[in-house]
């Protein structure tokens, strides 16, 4: 396909993309053409209008006005507590801190939409700094560093599996959840709701299972843990030691200090299902 | 949040309704929109376009994704775990979309692609319905959609030739 008809073609599959009704052929043709005429010389997307944004206009333009009923207002910002719970005012760096305390400053540089004002700043800027303040936390347990690109880099692919971790007992609490691209090989856990553990007595270990796999075991992900004070968010890098090809489940469990080759999974405390 | 849901919270309740047609799966919608908008707040760029069309993109794209989680039209394909998520969500990019140029341009179209925009965007209805409602063939009740939006789009070059760029 020579570029205009390849420009064009893209601009008609875009056309349906931002109107939802790209057909599952037209999907993969889309997004093989949006890599194609992104790395065309002189394409410049910048300067054109956005069919999502034409859309989001058209939408607010032509519907009637429908005010919010009062009691789901309440449910909104309820639901919205109950998902804002995994991300506390304080956001945990652990060791980057020898003394342990915790960062409470926000990033100048980051440009925030007018609603992150008061009282939405707490959360809104404990978002942002989980996102940017990553605790990497090695399979030994040590060495700690900012990995701010981490998390954009795995959010990066088209293809992200992002799944939520959650508890064993009764409640199956939310714990945080799971980002990874099978493209990439790296993932990273965003964990909120786990204890802290001693790591002289126990560490965590992540398990990946991967029923494509010859081998019957999961994979091994790496060993963690969750420092104390663990009231925020911690960000937690994939080690995973084997190639992952088509990730079914991510299982957390407790084990001795640095780890086991083989998990009995005596004491598994989070699951993350595809 | 208090604020973002006053703000805004009629603009997502009317796409969220308009969408889901049922007040339960509605009211579901709405919060998985909210929550979708937490999780992207950080991707908002205010030199990329306003906070209205910021969370107008989102909503309806989230809504699209969830109408075709559920099955529940049957223009949409559901989604696999491939499919594009809202990680990938973004405003940035493309020049700043005007609403007055929009709404200008829209005027423009032929009034049975008017109308077509009507029933998709003002009643939220799917391809299928508007083909049934229309009597046109499913197909081009879709091909008179989006070659209606290219067109658009060439309107609003020529209402404003320089568009603002965010970049």
């Amino acid at each position: 396909m020579n570029l205009p008809n390849q420009q064009e073609r893209f601009e008609w599959l875009d056309a349906g993309r931002a109107l939802g009704d790209l057909s599952r052929g037209e999907e993969a043709e889309w997004k093989s053409l949006a890599e194609a005429v992104s790395e065309e010389d002189g394409f410049d997307e910048s300067s054109d209008f956005s069919f999502d944004a034409i859309v989001a206009t058209l939408e607010k333009g032509l519907s009637p006005a429908v005010p919010v009923p009062e009691e789901l207002k309440d449910q909104i910002s309820a639901g919205s507590k109950d998902f804002l719970q995994l991300v506390d005012r304080k956001v945990t760096i652990g060791e980057a801190n020898a003394e342990g305390d915790e960062v409470e400053e926000e990033d100048e540089n980051i440009v925030r939409p007018s609603f992150w004002s008061r009282p939405v700043i707490g959360w809104a800027t404990a978002a942002v700094l989980a996102l940017l303040l990553i605790v990497q936390i090695s399979p030994d347990g040590g060495g700690v560093g900012d990995a701010p690109s981490l998390v954009e880099q795995v959010e990066s692919d088209p293809n992200l599996l992002r799944r939520p971790f959650s508890g064993t007992g009764e409640e199956a609490e939310p714990i945080g959840e799971i980002l990874w691209s099978d493209t990439q090989q790296q993932g990273v856990m965003l964990l909120g709701g786990l204890p802290e553990n001693d790591p002289t007595v126990s560490q965590y270990q992540l398990w990946i299972v991967d029923p494509t796999r010859d081998d019957v075991h999961p994979v091994d992900g790496g060993v963690f843990d969750i420092p104390a004070p663990a009231s925020g968010l911690v960000a937690v890098p994939v080690a995973a030691t084997l190639s992952i090809a088509d990730p079914a489940a991510f299982v957390i469990t407790v084990e001795q200090p640095g780890g086991v080759v083989v998990s009995k999974q005596e004491q598994v405390v989070a699951i993350a299902k595809s | 949040m208090e604020q973002c849901i006053a703000s805004y919270g009629g603009l997502v309740w009317s796409i969220a309704h308009k969408y889901s047609r049922s007040h339960s799966d509605a009211e579901d919608l709405v919060q998985e929109i909210f929550t979708a908008l937490w999780r992207c707040a950080r991707r908002f760029d205010e030199s990329a376009g306003s906070e209205t069309t910021f969370i107008g993109m989102l909503a309806r794209r989230r809504a699209i994704d969830w109408l075709r989680k559920q099955g529940r039209r049957l223009d949409f394909e559901p989604l696999t775990p491939n499919d594009l998520e809202m990680s990938t969500f973004s405003h940035q990019g493309a020049a700043k979309v005007d609403h007055g140029i929009v709404m200008s341009a829209l005027k423009r179209l032929p009034e049975e692609t008017q109308e077509l925009f009507r029933f998709h965007f003002e009643r939220g209805l799917s391809h299928s319905e508007i083909a049934a409602q229309t009597g046109m063939p499913l197909g081009t009740v879709k091909t008179r959609l989006r070659s209606g939006l290219l067109e658009l789009r060439t309107y609003m070059k020529r209402l404003d030739p320089q568009p603002k760029t965010s970049l």
